[in-house]
């Protein structure tokens, strides 16, 4: 029997750096120190940087929880010596302090030393003797919530990375029947900005350009869809991100109408199909209906992309009544092809789509029965 | 069971195996992310497959190996009960909500629910589908049912829904087992469900009523499928 525990006080502190983090840290690799061992006191910890992750690895001692525990770095930041400042809210005070009568402790610590390895990545940055990098970040000083940090490419090569916060004017009022808050969803877009150092000296052309955003707002918005304006020509980052975030802006708010735009489809489907199965209320993309044709009862699923109504929802049959030979029930192919166009309103959509679907399902059942007749 | 569509001469069992498969499926169809376990009643509920798993192959081989264990002459509910209790916490926890589909086969064992049930929460949502055999002098059908109903309206956290049969009909089994997929979190009462829509008979679109609302949003499912061992 395994007998792998976790101390309730080190459980305490892992759950609440798990609730409260104000940024995605995640907690990995809970383990024992001993092959063997019963008790699970060290885990990888992955730390948000510049939009990537930095591994930590932290060690406590479950034996003894006044013992404060130790992180271990990557190879690349040896020379990042956090216990050299010794100031009131530096990681040394928080460890000399250490106590787990809060359960805030590792959460606090952890905050903090990532405070001093950003400014730590910000002196390597600083000391990059270029005169571009240091334009830029003589230029970009006053903006909010920006990070930079050298990261080292697997040819060796260095890269100077700046992540900026984009902010966006979200103005329409909460969704109706949506639990999303959505300015935080539609302000958690960055750009991602890498300038290659070759011999310590950025390259005349225009730096590497990434769009990075939650994987949640994949389900709304892609950010791998939005074609970047052209850098033009010698222009510095901060005169770049205006025209950035007007092109955003844009993009998002056609994102926010295409919800509203699945949203009353899925309820115009409502009197033609009756009470959906189940709906994806959030996010309006998925609605599955449960249908019949006299005595043939099937299913249609559909996917409503985020182009819609640009681009029309797939549509997928399921049988009630016909199993293949592991006992699956039998599937269609996904209609991608039926006629459609993104001018009709809601109720007209509906209303095609239900005489597709009404034409279409005794093909699909005679499919259904051809089939089972070769399966025997 | 009576033959229809691919579905010919299946025992009862076997049906309700194949409609299990069948709601798996489905659910996985429209939400890879529900989760499901089986338990099953001899006296009382005992589980089958109590991890929750999205595994189909996991699920297949739980349903698969589900067989008969004989006659009993009672089946307390108040433990199946219990057992989802403390489920639904854990699925709480995890920003899920817990479903259980009761599948029920006796026509002589009107099954017990304690008349106090611990704890006034109702945690779960509760949907019971039961097989019987049609009313005769030796069996009493119509108690089970009337013991079920008042099971869904006493215990269940959303709307529960019931459906019986005497039929021995698999394609009336595997549309009710359809029906049974709505998401508890989006369904309206039982009497005003007005899906499936017959399309054969389509000409005009039913004007909406009331109850055909906007849709709250959903939290994921985990299905826990009590099947009782069936007297043939």
């Amino acid at each position: 029997m395994d007998a792998r525990a976790v101390p309730t006080w080190l459980h305490a502190q892992i759950e609440y750096l798990r609730n409260n983090a104000p940024l995605p840290l995640k907690v990995e690799n809970l383990r024992a120190g001993t092959r063997g061992g019963h008790v699970m006191d060290r885990f990888t910890l992955l730390v948000p940087c510049c939009l990537s992750n930095v591994k930590w690895e932290v060690v406590f001692n479950g034996l003894d929880a006044k013992v404060a525990p130790d992180i271990i770095f990557g190879v690349d930041d040896e020379s990042f010596q956090p216990l050299a400042n010794s100031s009131e809210f530096s990681p040394g005070s928080f460890l000399r302090d250490w106590t787990v009568t809060e359960p805030n402790s590792l959460l606090k610590l952890i905050l903090v030393t990532r405070g001093s390895y950003l400014d730590y990545q910000r002196h390597r940055v600083e000391a990059v003797n270029d005169p571009r990098v240091k334009f830029e970040i003589n230029t970009m000083s006053g903006l909010q919530g920006l990070e930079m940090c050298i990261t080292t490419a697997s040819d060796r090569s260095e890269e100077v990375n700046f992540a900026v916060p984009l902010v966006l004017e979200v103005e329409a009022p909460h969704l109706p029947g949506s639990h999303l808050p959505s300015s935080t969803l539609w302000n958690d877009i960055s750009l991602q900005v890498k300038f290659p150092l070759q011999r310590g000296q950025t390259s005349a052309g225009p730096p590497q350009l990434k769009l990075v955003a939650p994987p949640a707002m994949r389900e709304v918005f892609d950010v791998d869809d939005v074609r970047l304006p052209v850098w033009p020509g010698n222009i510095c980052l901060v005169e770049y991100i205006p025209s950035l975030q007007q092109t955003l802006q844009q993009q998002v708010r056609e994102a926010r109408a295409s919800i509203a735009l699945r949203r009353s489809f899925m309820e115009a489907l409502f009197p033609f199909f009756g009470r959906p199965l189940e709906a994806d209320a959030t996010y309006c993309r998925r609605i599955s209906l449960l249908a019949s044709s006299g005595a043939f009862t099937f299913l249609v699923h559909l996917a409503l992309p985020i182009q819609f109504p640009k681009v029309q929802p797939t549509l997928t049959f399921q049988s009630s009544q016909h199993f293949d030979t592991r006992g699956r029930p039998l599937v269609s192919r996904t209609y991608m092809d039926y006629p459609w166009s993104p001018r009709w309103d809601a109720p007209q959509m509906a209303q095609r789509i239900m005489d597709f679907v009404a034409d279409e399902c005794i093909a699909f059942k005679k499919q259904c029965n051809d089939l089972l007749h070769h399966q025997r | 069971m009576k033959a229809g569509g691919g579905v010919k001469g299946l025992s009862r069992l076997d049906a309700v195996k194949q409609a299990l498969v069948l709601f798996v499926h489905s659910k996985l169809l429209m939400h890879p992310q529900h989760r499901f376990s089986v338990a099953t009643l001899s006296n009382n509920a005992v589980w089958h497959q109590q991890e929750f798993t999205n595994d189909m192959e996991v699920i297949g081989q739980a349903v698969r190996s589900l067989a008969s264990g004989g006659a009993f002459t009672c089946c307390d509910l108040s433990e199946l009960f219990q057992i989802a209790a403390a489920e639904a916490h854990s699925s709480h926890a995890l920003d899920r909500t817990l479903r259980v589909v009761l599948i029920y086969c006796r026509s002589s064992v009107v099954p017990e629910v304690e008349v106090q049930l611990p704890g006034k929460q109702r945690l779960f949502t509760f949907d019971a589908l039961y097989l019987h055999d049609k009313p005769t002098r030796d069996n009493c059908p119509q108690c089970v049912y009337d013991v079920l109903v008042d099971a869904l309206e006493r215990v269940s956290e959303f709307e529960g829904y019931i459906f019986e049969s005497s039929s021995g009909s698999a394609c009336v089994l595997f549309r009710h087992m359809c029906l049974l997929l709505s998401h508890p979190q989006q369904r309206c009462p039982q009497d005003e469900f007005d899906a499936p829509k017959d399309l054969a008979k389509m000409v005009a679109p039913v004007p909406r009523t009331s109850s055909s609302g906007g849709l709250p949003q959903l939290r994921k499912e985990g299905e826990d499928d009590g099947s009782g061992p069936r007297t043939f």
